[in-house]
């Protein structure tokens, strides 16, 4: 970077657009009524064949009409998460009321976060060399199975060029990773706006892996439930545009929330389990940056996949940090699905709907809290809450941490422009004007403890 | 805010294990010979390409968290025990941690073929092997490493092609930049593989040569840095030139990354292109033609004595540099392009004479 933009202060940044495909619904509007209806995406995998797995369910995206939703990038050519990478953009860029031409009259940088890239494409791969053998391999394959495709999918797509685009295969903690280089880059002016996220395509061999280790529920994923056996594999992408409070303030724009900041660190432990000191002090390094307190968040969107150690450990991480006190921590995977990179970016987008919309969405498919997961994780039903701060959670294979910090905006110097006069739907909370974060309780409406055992 | 300083490096290579072989060999500017590839699903007998010799993970790591491990977190994993062996042994680690970066073009896709052949071959679907299981994961070569070095810092895999190398030097230098790891474990690896041959000879042509390998840097912030400063970080930028216009962005990336840097063109003593195959290769090369003259564009070796090295081009170029003899304070910049339309350039003020190494 130049002396000039490491000499300028450090911008706030905003998050204004959102584009998310999930089992549960495609776009915003699709996926806030289903988080508030707690409603559950699971059935019948039909992407790739799951004759003979234990069980063929998962969370896959339906009613996702690729060359509907495309403008540039040809679905033929195209694999299916970068499909969805691209897709997803373009709905955060209409989401945050701009054009192709905004973007491009500004430096950009997208990051989009995955597990498994174009490993979809390398199945098919697989499939027609044992059936034909070397000419299985084309001249397009190298280029469509790459990684980077995900990231080039969303540039080809919005046909920009002064942007820096690179996809971050952190695993299941990269769409956090992902945020988290785009804040940096708005904040620090190395770029105007930025399109970050993640996204993942369901595949025959990231199921099979998670089968072999007897990781996957046979009916619903159940996180902190006493009952809970495992997770559900899960498709989507979700995207976020992001901007500095400047921008975003001079154009009108509606404001979700502002990125407070995020921490990220490795266990550096265990291949595939989750060490819960390390998680803690991830947990202290986003909240430092953030310069948020433990008492001040309002609720946690866990990386809760259902599986036995990952809840356990995680829920101990947290209650490390916070205490008895641990504010309402809720698990999405229980509706969508285990979205692997993109989870932590639709975890990123249900946080921020939650402080737009005042309402707190539940923990599906919950019979009985694990003892040793004692928190509200807000049980079936979504609740309204005024909710200013949220932390969500990416944890991932190799001990990656990820977790990211979204608070609401408060409009300083802007009193009168608040976000309830922009047309949305949600009036259901009052606005609680500049006091102080560290005085807001968590609330009482839900039934909290009640399913503690 | 300070700058990131390079103060170690080291890689596994064609030429052996170690930044001496590496270096040596492209000091004096001699490929690497050709070996047989391994012997795996789709591996043709009479293939060849410029192979890290004799590599085997297990013999180079030992059996320990190694079982099923694959090629490319091996010689990643390696790499990084040669760097953090011979240079920073003694370094105390701080509360944020030592980060990685680790630029990578589609993992291992041998071994994610090989495991969904075996889901799709097996009795059952779910038969495949445990041990592999871990590589499922991309950032399994950046974690391991992390893990067999106790490095709890921030942990990053960047995948974009070709630009890899660059992007995640990019990457490092910002986490310093931004206060998130006291110093950085970056750079970028390839493994050969059968799978990754019949990608690139059918993208490419089968004339390509493959070569595979990993180089590694140490970064630490420049006021801070513990080791002697090998080269400082002055600019790394990036874009996309998704119609094929590589002279064009390229030459655009160059003068805004020189720009941030404060230097001149006329400044720069080596430019060190990455030999990309096809069009974007020969539009850099234009871009060099146009920007450098025949002595600063020859100072350096050529990545491509080293064969097709894909993601991990961007790291073995630092290496050619850091390679060379010269007086301390040389401008160097290095440039990246990948056929699908990433282009970026980093720009370096080398302080070292180059002997040392």
């Amino acid at each position: 970077m130049s002396a000039a933009e490491a000499a300028a202060a450090p911008r706030r940044v905003v998050l204004t657009g959102c584009g998310a495909l999930s089992s549960v619904g495609n776009g915003v509007a699709e996926f806030t009524a289903a988080l508030r209806a707690g409603r559950v995406g699971t059935g019948p995998i039909t992407v790739f064949d799951t004759t003979g797995f234990p069980s063929g369910r998962g969370h896959q995206v339906h009613g996702f009409d690729a060359a509907a939703r495309l403008h540039r990038v040809r679905p033929e050519h195209t694999g299916r998460a970068t499909q969805f990478a691209a897709a997803a953009a373009r709905m955060a860029l209409d989401d945050a009321g701009l054009d192709e031409a905004w973007l491009r009259e500004r430096r950009g940088t997208v990051v989009v976060g995955t597990t498994d890239g174009e490993v979809g494409e390398l199945d098919l791969l697989t499939e027609s060399a044992l059936t034909i053998g070397l000419g299985a391999f084309t001249g397009a394959a190298l280029g469509g199975t790459a990684t980077g495709s995900l990231a080039l999918g969303v540039v080809r797509e919005l046909a920009l060029t002064n942007v820096e685009s690179s996809t971050i295969a952190t695993a299941c903690a990269a769409g956090n990773y992902a945020i988290g280089a785009g804040f940096d880059a708005v904040r620090n002016g190395r770029a105007e706006w930025a399109l970050v996220g993640g996204a993942d395509a369901l595949n025959r061999k990231t199921f099979a892996g998670f089968a072999r280790l007897g990781l996957i529920a046979p009916d619903e994923c159940r996180p902190f439930d006493a009952d809970r056996v495992g997770l559900l594999t899960g498709e989507g992408a979700g995207l976020l545009l992001l901007e500095t409070e400047e921008s975003a303030l001079a154009r009108g724009a509606h404001i979700y929330a502002e990125v407070l900041g995020y921490g990220l660190n490795c266990d550096a432990a265990h291949p595939t389990a989750p060490e819960e000191n390390s998680v803690a002090r991830c947990i202290r390094l986003a909240l430092e940056n953030a310069s948020v307190k433990p008492e001040e968040v309002d609720l946690i969107s866990a990386h809760g996949t259902g599986t036995p150690t990952n809840d356990t450990t995680e829920i101990a991480a947290i209650r490390q940090v916070y205490g008895d006190e641990a504010p309402r921590t809720v698990g999405i995977k229980a509706m969508i699905g285990h979205t692997m990179g993109a989870a932590s970016a639709l975890g990123a987008i249900a946080s921020a709907l939650a402080i737009r919309h005042g309402f707190i969405p539940p923990t599906a498919n919950h019979r009985s809290t694990d003892p040793e997961c004692a928190v509200d994780v807000v049980p079936n039903e979504s609740v309204p809450a005024d909710v200013r701060i949220v932390q969500n959670n990416g944890l991932a294979f190799g001990g990656n941490n990820a977790v990211v910090l979204l608070g609401r905006h408060e409009d300083r110097g802007h009193e009168d422009r608040g976000h309830e006069d922009r047309g949305h739907e949600d009036r259901g909370h009052r606005s609680r004007g500049h006091e102080s974060r560290a005085h807001q309780g968590h609330g009482n409406e839900s039934p909290r403890g009640e399913y503690v055992r | 805010m300070s700058t990131a300083v390079i103060t170690a490096w080291s890689a596994v290579s064609p030429y052996g294990t170690g930044r001496a072989p590496l270096a040596a060999g492209l000091r004096g500017r001699v490929a690497p010979p050709e070996s047989a590839g391994p012997e795996e699903w789709t591996a043709q007998p009479d293939a060849t390409a410029r192979l890290v010799p004799g590599f085997e993970v297990r013999e180079a790591l030992g059996k320990a968290g190694t079982r099923g491990m694959d090629r490319l977190t091996g010689l990643t994993a390696v790499t990084v025990r040669e760097l953090l062996t011979h240079e920073t042994a003694a370094l105390p680690e701080g509360d944020l941690g030592t980060g990685v970066v680790l630029g990578t073009a589609a993992g291992s896709a041998q071994g994610f073929m090989e495991f969904t052949k075996a889901s799709l071959e097996g009795d059952r679907p779910i038969d495949v092997m445990p041990s592999k299981v871990p590589n499922m994961a991309m950032n399994r070569a950046a974690s391991a490493s992390a893990i067999r070095h106790a490095l709890k810092g921030p942990n990053t895999t960047v995948a974009a092609g070709r630009l890899s190398g660059l992007i995640a030097l990019d990457q490092a230098v910002r986490l310093l930049a931004e206060g998130r790891a006291e110093r950085v474990v970056a750079g970028s690896a390839e493994e050969y593989s059968a799978i990754r041959a019949h990608l690139t000879h059918a993208a490419h042509g089968d004339a390509l040569v493959l070569g595979e390998g990993c180089v590694m840097v140490l970064l630490e912030p420049g006021d801070t840095a513990t080791g002697r400063p090998l080269a400082e970080v002055l600019a790394v930028h990036h874009r996309v030139a998704p119609q094929g216009e590589f002279t064009e962005v390229l030459t655009a990336a160059v003068r805004t990354a020189l720009a941030q840097a404060g230097v001149e063109a006329e400044s720069v003593w080596a430019a060190v292109p990455g030999e990309a195959p096809g069009v974007a290769g020969a539009q850099e090369r234009q871009v060099h033609e146009d920007l450098f003259g025949p002595q600063v564009r020859s100072r350096a070796a050529s990545v491509a004595l080293l064969g097709e090295t894909a993601a991990a081009t961007g790291a073995y170029q630092l290496a050619a540099l850091l390679s060379e003899p010269g007086a301390p304070g040389r401008i160097a910049l290095v440039t990246a392009t990948d056929p699908d339309g990433p282009v970026g350039c980093a720009v370096l003020r080398l302080m070292t004479d180059g002997e040392s190494t």
